[in-house]
């Protein structure tokens, strides 16, 4: 296989929906403002749960936050989709930025950590009502989880900054 | 006399910081770190205020409305931030922004969605345990419920006039 880093991007490059972006004038600002409700969705249901999980929001029961799952499921599938169509649109620019591929680290681990609480946490936690602790670690799971979302979306915000200029 | 008072403000070092300056310390540019912070209070006030407004359509139900008084204070928290690091935007090139339709449609829609939130804040605050078979609900009337979908149709234009406004035209020359 060969995982030279210009014939990875030109692969990308002929992906759908790329060459129609690259030839369209309103997808890419399409798949902006689809991203941008994406991620409102996503952590506007974070902070709820999260926040629930490290204390700060004690005055409801753990499964009424995790009932607000589902949005930041939506929100991540829309920002997968709206962010796959950015980078069909000019792999080697997002290839060579190192912001962008931070970002794509720090969502992989988000993505363990939200795992991780699925399996390990959850079924602890579930059954804690309105005004009681949640234990340690699922405080730990909730703050790396919170800090680990807004941080992407800095990294996000930042990728111009970073861009090397090629394409 | 307005327009020559802005120009010469755009020329000035304070909105040249804005654009082209570093926040702090290079590579962290000041135009994008403040999009970074506007981002992050657009994140908690749209993200929280669709939540709620889930919960106000009749989803949720174990998540009580009338416990949700901090989780409102974070939503107008991300709001201060967001209009913070909006105003301090707006100051790295006013001119720009004053000439794009979409700014104004965005102002707009900001400024709707905060009157209908605050009529949302009223309305929960006002809510009413009533008895439902063997226990008791909250109250959600139908005026409730129309202003939340309110909320979120403004937001929700305000976010995309604000993506759109980075397609329309260039800065006015100096």
């Amino acid at each position: 296989m060969n995982w030279d880093p210009n014939f990875v991007a030109e692969n990308f490059k002929n992906l759908w929906p790329g060459p129609l972006v690259r030839e369209s004038g309103w997808l890419f600002p399409f798949g902006e403002a689809m991203h941008f409700i994406g991620l409102c969705l996503l952590l506007g249901s974070m902070f709820i749960i999260d926040l629930r999980l490290m204390g700060w929001f004690k005055s409801i029961s753990v499964r009424a936050a995790l009932s607000f799952l589902p949005y930041a499921i939506i929100g991540f599938i829309i920002n997968l989709a709206s962010g796959w169509l950015f980078f069909t649109s000019a792999p080697a620019s997002y290839l060579e930025n190192n912001a962008f591929l931070l970002k794509m680290l720090l969502i992989l681990i988000a993505g363990v950590n939200a795992l991780g609480f699925t399996l390990w946490e959850q079924p602890k936690v579930i059954a804690i009502g309105p005004e009681q602790e949640t234990p340690q670690s699922a405080k730990i799971f909730a703050g790396l989880s919170l800090f680990l979302w807004l941080f992407i979306l800095l990294l996000g915000r930042w990728l111009p900054i970073f861009t090397v200029g090629t394409n | 006399m307005f327009w020559d008072f802005l120009r010469d403000f755009e020329a000035g070092d304070f909105s040249s910081w804005i654009r082209e300056g570093n926040f702090i310390a290079e590579p962290f540019s000041t135009f994008y770190t403040l999009l970074g912070f506007h981002s992050i209070g657009m994140a908690a006030v749209v993200g929280i205020g669709w939540m709620l407004s889930a919960r106000i359509f009749g989803f949720h139900q174990e998540f009580l409305m009338s416990k949700t008084q901090r989780l409102l204070q974070l939503a107008w928290w991300g709001f201060y931030l967001n209009l913070g690091s909006g105003i301090l935007l707006l100051m790295g090139q006013p001119r720009r922004e004053f000439i794009t339709g979409l700014f104004w449609v965005k102002m707009l829609s900001i400024v709707m969605a905060l009157i209908t939130m605050l009529v949302v804040q009223k309305g929960i605050a006002q809510i009413k345990m009533v008895p439902n078979g063997s226990g008791k609900i909250e109250a959600v009337p139908l005026s409730l419920r129309v202003n939340a979908f309110l909320v979120c149709i403004f937001w929700l234009v305000a976010i995309v006039a604000g993506r759109l406004i980075g397609y329309t035209q260039p800065p006015p020359p100096m």
